[in-house]
């Protein structure tokens, strides 16, 4: 996509859709504004360097609100027992096809609904100095808040977003916010999937408040597409309070462009930023997680562990800083990022770094690319494993630990099915 | 006499530019269990690999047959189904597969190759319990990964009960007793002497006499140089042990 098409769908969006909250509309003309002088990100900027713009095509992309969504598809989709679902399509906010059970200190609403405390929250952690982020803003959208109250304990919220081309290429800009108040404790399961039709992409933004010694966990599945290009640009920034937890688990398991950028801030002393990722990128994908954790406070912890399977054709990108601010003392932060290549023309580009600029801390990284391990396979085969048996055997020992650190929602078989597809592609 | 198990005939084989067999000869029959000495370098690991189908050599010349089958153009797989084990010195740790999973995967696996259909959970489970019993291994080891932060006398073991769920007909332990404390080496020479049977062969290789009092060998051969340079009954064993291998290489020389 070059920016003179992004300029010309914000200029059509903009135009058609002028009501909604003054404030949304502000954030839209400053959002036109930064886009006008930045332009799209090209890979002559860092942060982009291993992912082009240019692999939307050039697509004329449109907003579809008013569509029809495949009810069995969404039925596949749902997660039973939450106590609630809130469902989005191609960006826009579907309360009749939602779920709302309710739980003790749990409230949740569309944007519009949101007070203006919510509504200050809202995107304020996103870094939004790139053009996508501009991008985003210019066309943002509608979303849902949950909030979960002081002290409260709440099972299951789910946010399950959808992008459907039925009615031809489709953009969404939806953006969500997750609020756990002091001590709260929320577990929230974030669907996106891509029901059939044309191409669509999505640039959604998920901003997440760990309130003082709260705790959320927070997963989240990208489905891939069967049919059409799927392209997905999400953001998420955290702020982790004073003795908080975040703990984000994100499963990629296809798209033909995927960046799912997440941007943790550990804003008081003895927080902790888990975050686990797995992403598997077959043939035409194109799956870039890039991370940044922040510590901002003393005695803080991060645990960070991305994995990538990479099949034939696929393409894979690790960009991961934790960058650890002066007075940030008893820093404790681990990062590392492992791939396995299946094929010879599986490719990863992987950049972990940490940046120091205190001392007293205790700070590691490792990253490893490679393919399955000679010996562990030789090992197999002369127990009477045959050989395509024993790669796929290697192959789901390599994502086990990450797929059973899913917090709210098993990814086992999701995984599993995507893996026999890599693998069936190299057999 | 019984069935002849194992014919290797003037084999060689190198590693990248190395020959390391350079023309072994030996013959192993049903019931009879073997011990193939010689000093560190000898090539009697290699032996051992190459009978399993390891890639990391190439053939450059001779034969290996089981019964009667050219072994050496099988894959490993095929070689494992038809009853060829080898118990490896240094086990490969396989991190994220289960001991019980990788058991019963192998199993299968090698059933189905004989077709016999795979084992249902319970038996394959009594089954393994009743091994794991029997060579003192603690249950947890069921659902460890496989050699993943054992100890060595642990993987040792692991590779014994791999053996005794696996029933192959011919077994090949190479330096089985590296590193074992005496209590560990009684419990594997326990589990490796419950193989023998009139239609299984096994074949310990070692560096050390040691073993031998345990798992009683019919014949000894000595490796030296990538070669068996004398092969004897079971007080050959004892004769290395009193002189030494240098003592055979002036022999020989």
């Amino acid at each position: 996509m070059e920016t003179s098409s992004a300029t010309d769908l914000v200029q059509s969006w903009q135009a058609g859709h002028p009501g909604g909250a003054a404030w949304l509309g502000g954030r839209r003309a400053a959002g036109a504004a930064r886009l006008a002088t930045l332009g799209l990100p090209t890979t002559q900027l860092e942060p982009w360097r291993y992912t082009s713009l240019k692999r939307l095509g050039g697509v004329a992309f449109e907003h579809h609100t008013e569509v029809g969504v495949d009810e069995a598809a969404l039925a596949a989709l749902r997660l039973a027992g939450a106590a609630a679902e809130l469902v989005v399509v191609n960006g826009r906010v579907r309360p009749e096809l939602s779920r709302i059970e309710g739980a003790a200190g749990l409230t949740v609403g569309p944007l519009a609904a949101a007070d203006e405390a919510l509504v200050s929250l809202f995107g304020s952690s996103l870094t939004a100095e790139d053009g996508l982020g501009a991008l985003h803003d210019a066309l943002v959208q509608e979303g849902w808040w949950v909030k979960v109250a002081r002290g409260a304990v709440v099972g299951r919220v789910h946010l399950l977003h959808v992008m459907t081309g039925a009615a031809g290429p489709a953009v969404a800009s939806p953006q969500h916010l997750f609020l756990a108040e002091a001590n709260a404790d929320l577990q929230v399961l974030e669907t996106h999937a891509a029901i059939g039709g044309a191409d669509t992409l999505s640039t959604a933004s998920v901003e997440v408040r760990v309130g003082p010694g709260a705790r959320v966990r927070q997963q989240v599945i990208v489905h891939g597409a069967a049919e059409g290009r799927r392209s997905a640009l999400h953001r998420t920034a955290a702020r982790i309070e004073r003795d908080a937890t975040w703990h984000r688990h994100v499963v990629v398991l296809g798209g033909s462009l995927v960046r799912d950028d997440v941007h943790g801030t550990l804003a008081g002393p003895g927080g902790t930023c888990l975050l686990d990722g797995l992403f598997l990128a077959g043939r035409g994908e194109h799956i870039d997680t890039p991370t940044r954790v922040e510590h901002a406070a003393p005695s803080c912890m991060t645990r960070e562990r991305y994995k990538g399977v990479i099949g034939a054709g696929g393409r894979g990108v690790f960009d991961g800083t934790v960058v650890v601010h002066e007075g940030a003392r008893g820093t404790d932060a681990i990062q590392s990022n492992h791939n396995l290549l299946l094929a010879d023309d599986a490719d990863i580009n992987t950049k972990p770094r940490l940046e120091i600029y205190n001392d007293d801390v205790k700070c590691a990284h490792g990253t490893t690319v490679g393919q399955l391990d000679r010996q562990q396979l030789a090992y197999l085969r002369m127990r009477g494993i045959p050989e395509g048996e024993a790669r796929g055997m290697l192959t789901h020992a390599f994502v086990t630990d990450v797929c059973e650190a899913a917090p709210v929602a098993p990814v086992q078989a999701l995984v599993e099915a995507k893996l026999a597809a890599l693998l069936g592609e190299v057999a | 006499m019984s069935e002849v198990l194992l014919e290797i005939r003037d084999l060689r084989a190198r590693h990248k530019e190395r020959e390391i067999l350079k023309g072994v000869s030996l013959s192993v029959r049903a019931g009879e269990v073997h011990a193939i000495m010689g000093p560190n370098g000898a090539g009697k690991s290699t032996l051992g690999k190459v009978i399993a189908g390891s890639e990391d050599y190439e053939i450059t010349g001779g034969s290996v047959l089981f019964r009667g089958e050219d072994l050496l153009t099988q894959e490993p797989e095929v070689r494992a189904a038809a009853g060829v084990f080898l118990g490896f010195q240094y086990p490969v740790e396989i991190p994220g597969v289960t001991n019980s999973y990788f058991l019963k995967t192998a199993l299968n696996a090698q059933r189905k190759v004989r077709g016999e259909g795979e084992l249902a959970p319970a038996a394959f489970l009594k089954l393994l319990k009743e091994k794991m019993a029997f060579l003192d291994m603690d249950a947890s080891f069921r659902e460890r990964f496989v050699n993943v932060g054992f100890s060595g006398g642990e993987k040792k073991r692991n590779e014994i009960l791999q053996l005794l769920m696996l029933q192959p007909a011919l077994a090949v332990l190479d330096e089985t007793d590296s590193g074992l404390d005496i209590d560990a080496l009684r419990v594997v020479a326990k589990g490796v002497n419950s193989l023998r049977a009139p239609d299984k062969a096994i074949v310990v290789v070692t560096h050390y006499q040691r073993l031998l009092d345990y798992i009683v060998p019919d014949v000894v051969h000595v490796l030296m140089d990538g070669r068996i340079v004398r092969t004897g009954p079971k007080e050959l064993a004892l004769e290395l042990e009193e002189h030494g291998y240098a003592a055979v290489r002036e022999a020989v020389a």
